[in-house]
């Protein structure tokens, strides 16, 4: 398992491998590790849709009263 | 003490407060009120226990400026009968104005009237329509290029700066920092003039817009902490895990400008693992929208390495600022959807995503098989097609071994009469001989003998030796 999972990328790689099974010639041992990744990153995004909440930080608050 | 050494002496503390102000940049009533400094002017304290008896001289105050109001009354002369005991040089004194007019900053509105440029700089008048009044202006051109402005007689602006009188001219002029356009009518005009120059620059071009990825985390969000479009963008973000940094900016008025393109340099150089800045404001008129118009901030857009989406005003709303925009959202909403829609949408995409996998995979068996049995029929169609043909030859070979072994004999026996006719031994008994010289070389032929040497002759039974005595036929 990575150290930092990220979504975006493990959407990529699944449709990379989604692309990779329209392929003429196809060899079933990689088809089968292919498929094993496919359905650990499917799970791994639904565990990640989870996490919800959202974070909020203020980072500069512009009320400057001595320019007013 | 007199009234007229008392009103000095005001005069003088004002002076000194002035400056304070003007250095630690607030306005001069909130260093100390007019009222405070004219008792002091007045009691003329000569410490610090008689100046916090002043009313208005809090703790805070007395240790702020109470040195510094002590060592002004301490140094304050007062007049005898002749007053003009301090004469100033005429640079002197206009220094001693500017401390006084310089904090006096303002807004103001008016018409511009007589114009005249110089390279860097432009001095304008700025009068009201119905009366007859007057305010010499001065600006610098980077300032009217920043907020898009063309100075043409005639039009209306508000403008906020502060008066200082010019020590080489003698002339009091309102120095404008920031100014904007009032008026529908010029605002259009000045906007239609910088679209067509931003244009032109190729700040609008498609190629050069940077793509946004589709699953973002982290958002700056520039924008103005009252107002709607903060929470109806945060309402519409939905709770997708998203981390949003919030920079508070004015999004109206001259200091919009100067806010917004500070957040925007803020998040490129501070916080530079944000993906995407949304820049975001409610509906609004032309007017204050006029930030979002101006060649500063679009160009702090264009310059952004991290890609910026908007959503400024109403839908019919476009300002320059999202003609710039790496994407353009139209609203506060708009700009929530574009950043939460891949994120509510993942769910589906993972459903599809599933089952074309194990559909994928399903038929990539079902080849698999297909492949294993066509490769057996093969294999064994091949096998028949031998077996078939060896058992036809092994057959064949039964049926005419008869006539194959004849034919062999006949073969034999031809070779048998073939080799007894070459066999020299049957040469021998029909009384031929073999004649060998010393090397065991069978002579044929005379000339290779002399007189004298031996030969041995070979017989059908035994053999002899010989020797040459004459020699014929050489």
């Amino acid at each position: 398992m990575e150290s930092k999972f990220d979504f975006s990328d493990a959407i990529k790689e699944l449709e990379e491998i989604s692309l990779w099974f329209q392929n003429e010639e196809i060899d079933l041992d990689e088809g089968l590790a292919k498929f094993k990744r496919g359905a650990a990153l499917i799970k791994k995004c639904r565990e990640h849709l989870k996490e919800v909440e959202n974070q909020f930080t203020e980072v500069k608050k512009e009320i400057d009263i001595e320019k007013k | 003490m007199n009234i007229n050494n008392s009103q000095r002496l005001f005069t003088t503390l004002r002076i000194v407060r002035n400056k304070i102000a003007s250095q630690s940049r607030v306005k001069p009533f909130m260093i100390l009120h007019n009222k405070v400094l004219k008792e002091i002017a007045e009691k003329k304290p000569s410490s610090l226990e008689e100046l916090s008896k002043i009313k208005g001289m809090g703790q805070k105050r007395i240790s702020q400026y109470g040195s510094i109001l002590l060592e002004t009354i301490s140094n304050f002369t007062p007049s005898s009968t002749h007053p003009q005991e301090k004469i100033f040089t005429v640079s002197e004194y206009v220094d001693c104005l500017n401390q006084i007019l310089v904090p006096q900053r303002a807004l103001i509105k008016g018409e511009v009237g007589k114009i005249s440029g110089r390279d860097r700089y432009v001095f304008f008048s700025l009068r009201d329509k119905d009366e007859d009044a007057v305010l010499n202006c001065f600006v610098w051109k980077n300032v009217l290029d920043n907020f898009g402005i063309t100075l043409k007689e005639g039009i209306e602006l508000k403008v906020e700066g502060f008066p200082k009188i010019f020590k080489s001219r003698g002339n009091l002029n309102f120095e404008v920092e920031r100014l904007g356009l009032l008026g529908e009518g010029s605002l259009k005009q000045a906007l239609e003039a910088l679209k067509k120059k931003l244009a032109a620059a190729g700040f609008f071009n498609p190629e050069r817009k940077k793509s946004i990825e589709k699953y973002i985390k982290k958002i700056g969000l520039v924008t103005s902490s009252f107002g709607d479009a903060k929470n109806d963008f945060l309402t519409h973000l939905g709770r997708f895990g998203f981390d949003v940094s919030f920079y508070d900016v004015r999004v109206e008025g001259l200091h919009a400008v100067d806010d917004i393109v500070s957040a925007i340099h803020y998040f490129n150089e501070s916080l530079s693992d944000v993906q995407v800045i949304v820049l975001t404001r409610g509906g609004g008129s032309l007017e204050s929208l006029q930030a979002f118009n101006s060649e500063s901030i679009a160009k702090a857009i264009f310059a952004s390495r991290i890609p910026i989406i908007t959503g400024i005003g109403h839908e019919n709303d476009e300002t320059i600022a999202d003609l710039v925009a790496d994407v353009n959202a139209s609203t506060p909403t708009g700009a929530a959807r574009v950043l939460s829609d891949p994120w509510r949408n993942a769910d589906t995409l993972l459903n599809q995503l599933q089952n074309d996998l194990r559909k994928s995979f399903l038929t990539l068996l079902e080849i698999t098989k297909d492949k294993i049995t066509s490769v057996e029929n093969l294999f064994t169609s091949i096998f028949k097609r031998y077996s078939q043909k060896l058992e036809l030859i092994i057959s064949q070979l039964l049926q005419n071994s008869s006539g194959w072994f004849k034919f062999l004999q006949t073969k034999l026996d031809q070779g048998e009469k073939v080799l007894n006719l070459i066999d020299p031994q049957l040469r021998l008994k029909q009384g031929y001989s073999i004649v060998f010289n010393r090397t065991g070389k069978v002579v044929k032929n005379v000339s290779q003998l002399k007189i004298g040497e031996l030969l041995s002759l070979k017989f059908h039974q035994g053999e002899a030796l010989s020797k040459v005595e004459k020699i014929n036929g050489k």
